[in-house]
């Protein structure tokens, strides 16, 4: 990516040098990670309130773009669960000017592929094509996103899929898990209903469909990304304000109170016979990206439970051999966060896993993080936030996440100073707050005949079904 | 959900290229002294590098007795070796700003570490010290057996489709046991697995000789040889093993079975039909006709099935499904698919309109419209999958095991857009034969229909 500055010539050197005394029974030394600058970003917005985003990148043929709102889950009345999703499912079903069929059709000969998703917080609609094929690109996307029609069998068909689907999402454990966790965590906010009822599906109808586009879906809550192969910047502009421009601006509906409950410790027990391991999260409400918190948090969590070196993989799985898969997250929403440790352990160690886990957490919010651990958690974050933006995909979606997220652009250019920024002082009290087991709340989906006794071990548990 | 329709971004894989004069991925190809296979790719427009190596041997080797060894074996390669300590290999990556992993498939195992281009030395000192002298030993195999046991528990047994798939799925479709028997595995065999069935394994697949090693990315190429002659250089070539006979008996009757999955809430129903040789004009083919069949919104599976009859849900399918995609399918193999399907229907009802939608192509052809736009989106697809340097590292990786020739990255589209709608017609007459077809219903537990069907 042009805009990428790039350090090489330091390692040549050193490694030729290194050839002629090479210890091979010593891992090489190597140069601090290389300086490495994000590709220009430039900002723009139109008169009706649509903020644009535009990087060059000519490596490839191509053009990825997404066109992001602030229209996600949580905006989802609670009686109409699914509403922002089945909105996203079915703009790329049909408009006043293109069936369903026509619109893939079209997508798939500009090579290009074109689809909604809706997320707790934003719903994206996600394009690409062959560079010379923007102006089609253009056209389709603003068509869908204004004129979106909602055909009556398009709807009907995603509903019966939906509850389909549903059903066989239901059928999964870690699924279970997650939507239970939320709920815990969040109720009574909207953030705590992921996914919606077969019972909520049913009530979904074009006129609610048709509603939430136009309430939602107003360029003043939008952020454009374009990037790739682009036309030159006034071309561009002039492409965009001319599908665009006309597009009324309203005002976005206001995102429902950042209100949530006090985290406390509540272990819940979601049954599910015949399961041979049990799900597990243990976790509370955290912070979002823009929280003073947030940096020393993500560093935590990646000592904590982040990778394959960190503590509870070395210790869990590697030691112990309770996992495979044993991790933690620190998921920031826009209003909000979790962080978390996730789980599968086969029933029969389910108590000595979770003490564990219990004692890990607490361990790092007691005590100091090693200095190699610090760096080796410094390095990785880093690294692996270059990695991510190698490809169009990777960058554009973190742009628009950037936006909706309600981040200062500046958020990707900082990422690496500040994750360099925080020190094991920090770590220890941003794991005291979030991280310490004491207001931790447990779920668990398995069998209950099976491991309720070993959960007993840790307060009352209250047992649910899965339905 | 996303266990069930992994393959289908893997399908996507299977195709699409640039025109040769947009988008050349450069290759630099030699071999070391030790019959080590090289492939330098160098593109410095972001400063990262994937050090990728692929081992010539997979789960369709493994011998009675010992199914899951090929995967339990990848497992004991982050064991530790003998200058880097258990553990080691995971901090030393992570500590130096990388990402790492390996994967077992029935033709070959992969190991990479993405690390920021100016250290690429570490990934080459890691990956040659295992290959040189990986510790195998009581503690660490133990070890890993339990991991394995949980990763199926995870994986397979508690997740709907999966027993099916991996387990019941090849036994159905192969008869030789090579192919047939479950590549995940069964706890008995895995417990059974000795240290010296690891050394045995260790001493006669993973040499020099049997390795494709490919740096992609941020590299200077001069360097970059250095580098590896140093690391790789020294070590001896060796005798390798033969590879057992995976030839398939010619199927004369076609095969059916009821699956009843006791997690799984919505029917699903499997179809395999046996497949051409790699890289024939057949396989060329082959993979245009699923480009129609399941590429893309507009494909006729989602024009067709999921929204004209309303009786498909979700869908994949792949020439080499579940287990391989195009780009890493080797004969014998299937086309193989599996559909989620609405309830109202059965599964045999499902396989009649997957022929039929076939069959039209076999009797009608294809229009030069819906065949343009077909390869429209196959060549993008494949331009959006060569952005990282791990991609494009894999597809040099296995066209170099696989076809000795890592040059299809750039040639192989131009293999499939040549294919005319006459051999496509002439491909879906040919290999989607009822004959030959193999079934496998899956459905939910409770719910299943008496006996089996035909």
């Amino acid at each position: 990516m042009r805009g990428f500055s790039m350090v090489t010539g330091a390692l040549l050197l050193f490694a030729q040098a290194q050839g002629q005394t090479m210890d091979k029974t010593k891992p090489p030394q190597t140069p601090d990670l290389p300086v490495f600058k994000l590709p220009v970003v430039f900002e723009t917005r139109l008169p009706n309130g649509l903020t644009v985003l535009m990087v060059e990148d000519k490596r490839f043929p191509m053009v990825t773009a997404r066109l992001g709102f602030q229209a996600g889950a949580k905006y989802d009345p609670a009686e109409l669960r699914g509403l922002s999703e089945t909105t996203a499912a079915l703009l790329t079903e049909g408009t006043a000017r293109r069936s369903a069929r026509e619109i893939a059709e079209e997508a798939a000969s500009i090579g290009g592929a074109l689809h909604a998703d809706s997320s707790a917080d934003s719903l994206v609609l996600a394009g690409s094509a062959l560079s010379e094929k923007l102006p089609q690109l253009l056209d389709l996307m603003a068509d869908v996103t204004l004129a979106a029609s909602f055909p009556e069998d398009e709807v009907a068909l995603r509903k019966q899929n939906r509850k389909q689907e549903l059903l066989a999402q239901r059928a999964d454990a870690g699924f279970l898990a997650d939507e239970k966790f939320s709920e815990v965590i969040f109720s009574p906010h909207p953030y705590s209903r992921q996914d919606p009822t077969p019972e909520s599906i049913g009530r979904l109808d074009r006129a609610a469909l048709a509603g939430f586009r136009d309430r939602s879906l107003v360029p003043a809550n939008a952020v454009l990304v374009l990037l790739g192969a682009l036309p030159e910047r006034k071309q561009a502009m002039e492409l965009i304000q001319a599908r665009f421009g006309a597009w009324e601006g309203k005002a976005a509906p206001a995102a429902p109170a950042a209100q949530f409950p006090a985290p406390s410790r509540t272990i819940t027990l979601v049954d599910r016979p015949g399961s041979v391991q049990a799900d597990l999260r243990i976790g509370r409400l955290a912070v979002t990206r823009n929280d003073p918190d947030y940096f020393p948090l993500l560093v935590a969590n990646t000592i904590l439970g982040g990778g394959a070196s960190s503590r509870i993989f070395a210790n869990i799985r590697e030691k112990m051999g309770y996992a495979y898969d044993v991790h933690s997250a620190a998921v920031p929403l826009r209003d909000s966060g979790t962080f978390s440790v996730v789980t599968q352990v086969r029933n029969e160690v389910i108590e000595p896993a979770i003490q564990a886990l219990l004692a890990e957490m607490r361990e790092i919010s007691t005590k100091d993080v090693s200095p190699d651990e610090l760096s080796t958690a410094k390095n990785y974050l880093s690294g692996v936030f270059v990695i991510r933006l190698e490809t169009q995909d990777g960058l554009a979606s973190q742009l628009a996440a950037v936006k909706l997220l309600g981040l200062p652009l500046d958020y990707l250019e900082k990422y690496t100073a500040r994750v360099r920024a925080v020190d094991a002082a920090g770590i220890r009290a941003v794991a005291a707050k979030y991280i310490g087991p004491e207001t931790a709340s447990v779920v668990a989906v398995g069998d209950a005949s099976k491991i309720s006794k070993q959960l007993e071990t840790f307060g009352k548990v209250v047992v649910v079904k899965a339905d | 959900m996303k266990l069930l329709f992994v393959c289908l971004a893997a399908f996507c894989l299977a195709a699409a290229m640039a025109d040769a004069g947009e988008l050349r991925i450069p290759i630099e190809r030699y071999k070391l002294k030790n019959g080590m296979r090289v492939i330098l790719s160098p593109d410095s427009s972001v400063p990262v590098v994937t050090v990728y190596i692929v081992y010539g041997v997979g789960a369709r080797v493994e011998e009675k007795g010992r199914t899951g060894f090929a995967h339990l074996f990848e497992h004991m390669m982050f064991q530790g070796s003998e200058n880097a300590p258990k553990g080691m290999h995971f901090r030393l990556v992570e500590s130096n700003g990388g990402s790492l992993n390996g994967s077992t498939h029935p033709d070959y195992t992969d190991y990479f570490e993405v690390l920021p281009s100016n250290k690429l030395a570490v990934g080459l000192w890691l990956e040659a010290d295992r290959m040189r002298a990986l510790a195998i030993n009581r503690a660490n195999l133990d070890n890993q057996k339990e991991a394995v046991k949980q990763e199926r528990r995870l994986s397979f047994d508690n997740q709907p489709y999966s027993t099916a798939i991996v387990d019941r799925w090849p036994e159905i479709s192969y008869r030789n046991w090579q192919n047939s028997h479950s590549l995940i595995g069964s706890f008995e065999d895995l417990n059974a697995s000795t240290v010296e069935d690891v050394a045995r394994f260790f001493h006669s697949h993973y040499v020099p000789n049997n390795a494709v090693l490919v740096l992609a990315g941020d590299i200077q190429v001069a360097e970059a040889k250095k580098l590896v002659e140093t690391y790789f250089g020294d070590m001896p070539a060796q005798p390798l093993s033969a590879i057992p006979d995976m030839t398939e008996p010619t199927q004369a009757a076609p095969r059916s079975e009821v699956y009843k999955d006791k997690l799984a809430r919505v029917p699903a129903v499997i179809i395999g039909y046996p497949g051409p040789g790699r890289r024939t004009p057949d396989y060329n083919a082959m993979v245009m006709l699923d480009m129609l069949l399941t590429g893309g919104d507009s494909s006729r599976f989602q024009q067709n099935l999921v929204k004209g009859r309303k009786s498909v849900i979700q869908y994949e399918a792949n020439l080499g499904w579940p287990f391989a995609d195009a780009t890493d399918y080797v004969a014998p193999g299937q086309y193989a698919m599996m559909l989620l399907y609405n309830p109202a229907f059965k599964g045999e009802q499902i396989v009649a309109q997957v022929e039929e939608e076939i069959g039209k192509i076999a009797r009608d052809g294809v229009d030069q419209k819906e065949l343009d736009r077909a390869r429209t989106y196959f060549r993008s697809s494949r331009i959006r999958q060569l952005q990282s340097s791990h991609s494009r590292a894999r597809f040099l990786g296995k066209f170099e095991l696989l076809d000795g020739n890592p040059d299809y990255i750039n040639t192989e589209m131009d293999d499939f857009l040549a294919v005319t709608p006459a051999q496509i017609q002439a491909a879906a007459k040919k290999y989607i034969d009822p004959a030959k077809r193999t079934v496998l219903d899956v459905v939910p537990a409770g719910a299943a229909p008496e006996g089996g069907e035909n």
